[in-house]
Formats: C-alpha cells, structure tokens, sequence
C-alpha cells in the first residue's frame, strides 16, 4: 500500500535543484518596468481621482438604431433612455453601444464616450474638464490587454473575474470568450464613483471585444 | 518600500521557495518541466509586481501557492481553446520494475484527471491543506472540493491499480 502524499513526493522531482535567483529578479524588474510605462503612458501615475458625477447606468442604445446614430466623428454618444438602472439586468435589447473594436450594451448616465482606440475606449462625464480620452484619471476605461491577470478571484455564471478594487481606482479583467482576441478585457473605473464590484462584473460581462482590439503597452 | 528593499526579499523568498513551487507545479502540470516552470516564473513575477501587497498580508508563501494554483487553471482553460484533449492515455499495465518507473506512472496517472482535479490533489495531498484552505485556493465551495477530491482518487486508483496501491488519510466521507 502506497500513501498518496508519499508518491506524490517522490512525483514532484528532486528537493533540490539548480536555479539563478537573480535571474528571477530581472525577470521581474523588466515585467514591473513594463507596467510602470504602461501606467504613465495611460496618465494614472501620481494623479489624484477627479470628482465623477453620475452613479446610474443605461442600456444603450434601442435595437435599430444604426452605426451613424450612435457615432459621430469617431466617437459615440446617444441619448440615454430614463430609469434603466445598472441594477437592471443587462441582456441589451440591441446590438449594444460599439465604439472601434468593443461593445458594450451600456454606460453610466450623464457619461459620454470620449474616444477608442484599438486598445481601449474612454468614457467620461459630459462636459468633464480632462477632454483627453488617452487620459484616465477620473474616467471609465474598457481595455483589451495580455498580461497575466491580478487580484481577487470572483466567479460569476462561468467565467472568473480578476478584482482589483483597493485603492482609488478599481481594475477588473475576464479572460476573453471564444472568438474573441485571446486575452483579458478589462475595465478601470474610480472608486469615488460609488459603483459597487458586482455592477461592475455585470457590466464587464457585457462587453464584446472585436478583432480590431490590440492588447495595451507592456 | 525602497526598490532595494523589495529586490532583497524578493530573492529571499526565491531563494527558499523556488524548488517547492516547481515541485508543485510539476505535479500540477503532470510532469511537463517546461510548463512547470514557465508557471513558477509566472507565478513569481506577480509576486514581485504586488510584493507590497503580499509583504503587507504576511503569507507570501500562501500567496504563491494561491497565484500558482491560478496561473495553472487559467494556463489549463487557455490551452483547452488550442487543442484537442486527448482521452486515454495507454499506459503500461505491468508492475513497475524498479523505483525509477514509480513517478512516471504517478506523473502519468494524474495527467489523467481534470485540472481543477489535480489541483485539489496537490493541494490536499502533497501540501497536506485543509478541505477549507483548499477551496479558498480554488474558489469554489467545500464541498466541490470534497467531490473533485473522491473523484479524482477515484480516477487515479482506476489508472494506478492494481500495480500500485493508493491510500489516504483523506478519503472523502
């Protein structure tokens, strides 16, 4: 008669091997490296939140609304319908809100998506000052990305979402479906805004990311 | 935290518990060295991202266990995508001739079992951590690990026996 955890010691290789620490390290270093650019390019190092306005969230737009309602001059902007909450549920009665490569079935009343990239879209309260969709601080951010995902496992309907709400700003990412670019999608929001992480699961969950997304620096 | 100070104990910690997370991850992996390792330096790497935060929760050899346990599962469901799983394996049925076949077989009869099977295996057998740590880990209830966990031995028994004989002190009740 065998123990399990007897054979299992013997399975898992020698108690001692070669290795280089060091090489760790760098290894590391270069990965932190990359993050850090990552972040200034994104404009969220050292900057404080920006007050946030609007805690509600929409569905948007109607089935039948075309491409040229939503979008104008590259971006995308509608008129929210009133009282669709983001406590409702958010199966959208339409082909959803695209702007670029993502889709997403809604944003926070009283928002306005700034711009898109193939690396994210920027969505941000109407006629809030920083104009600059390359610019994060205060802002919702929907992003595609690569690297490995971070924070607090939440599992919710078959798919496992990474939370990362700690601090002033609050990061979510998903495995990308089937279909789609491999990958995480995320998103980025200000915790001042009051959104609880459950709302914010069920938005991620809504958003589609197309073949045109490109993953972000680092 | 200064940079040096995090470079420091981050090679400390490297330093005394590299050769168990590849031990760990070559279980989890079924033996496969060059997965094993690319998760140990997975795994490694978030630690060194979030070190402050793992520093500050004071259990930096549970986080990396937890962050390794993930890396392998989602590593797992990534490659479900890329390929086609393959079902039995054919293994040699006759008695192992010498202690130099007995991982093998070991390796090759956890290869068999799902990954969120194996890692209950290593997780409860090899780490010898609780049925509640377990699924803290996993993030599922106890009792789905109680369930992965008589499936999984049963899995193994079916594929080890009669050649090599499995016992636990952790059979599900």
């Amino acid at each position: 008669m065998n123990d399990l955890n007897a054979l299992l010691e013997r399975a898992a290789g020698p108690v001692t091997t070669p290795f280089d620490a060091y090489a760790d390290l760098t290894r590391a270093q270069r990965a932190l490296s990359r993050t850090r650019r990552r972040r200034r390019a994104l404009g969220l190092a050292g900057v404080a939140t920006a007050g946030v306005v609007g805690v509600g969230l929409v569905r948007l737009p109607h089935r039948g609304d075309t491409a040229e309602d939503r979008a104008g001059h590259g971006q995308v902007s509608s008129e929210p319908p009133a009282g669709a909450t983001i406590g409702t549920p958010w199966a959208p009665e339409g082909p959803g809100l695209t702007a670029g490569p993502y889709t997403f079935p809604a944003i926070p009343q009283g928002w306005e998506v700034q711009g898109h990239r193939p690396q994210m879209v920027t969505i941000a309260p109407i006629g809030f000052a920083d104009q600059e969709p390359l610019s994060f601080p205060g802002k919702l951010v929907i992003g595609y990305d690569q690297n490995p995902p971070s924070g607090e496992r939440v599992d919710r309907d078959g798919r496992t979402f990474f939370v990362d709400a700690g601090g002033d700003t609050a990061n979510i990412a998903v495995a990308t479906r089937a279909g789609e670019p491999d990958g995480e999608v995320t998103i980025q929001y200000p915790t001042s805004t009051g959104w609880t992480v459950d709302d914010m699961i069920a938005f991620l969950d809504g958003v589609q990311v197309g073949p045109g997304a490109a993953p972000g620096l680092g | 935290m200064r940079a040096t100070e995090r470079d420091t104990e981050f090679v400390d910690f490297v330093t005394a518990q590299r050769t168990a997370l590849l031990r760990m991850a070559r279980l989890l992996t079924a033996g496969d060295g060059a997965g094993a390792e690319d998760l140990v330096q997975t795994t490694l790497t978030r630690l060194y991202l979030h070190w402050t935060r793992v520093r500050r929760a004071g259990n930096p050899v549970g986080y990396a266990r937890t962050s390794l346990t993930h890396a392998f599962v989602d590593e797992q469901r990534r490659a479900y995508k890329r390929r086609e799983l393959t079902t039995d394996v054919v293994t040699d049925r006759s008695a192992p001739d010498d202690d130099r076949e007995l991982p093998a077989l070991v390796l090759a009869a956890l290869a068999q079992l799902a990954p969120r099977q194996r890692a209950v295996v290593v997780l409860r057998h090899f780490l010898d951590l609780d049925v509640a740590e377990t699924a803290r880990i996993l993030g599922c209830t106890t009792g789905t690990v109680k369930s992965q966990n008589a499936k999984a031995l049963d899995r193994l028994r079916s594929v080890l026996e009669p050649e090599i004989t499995v016992s636990t002190s952790k059979e599900p009740t």
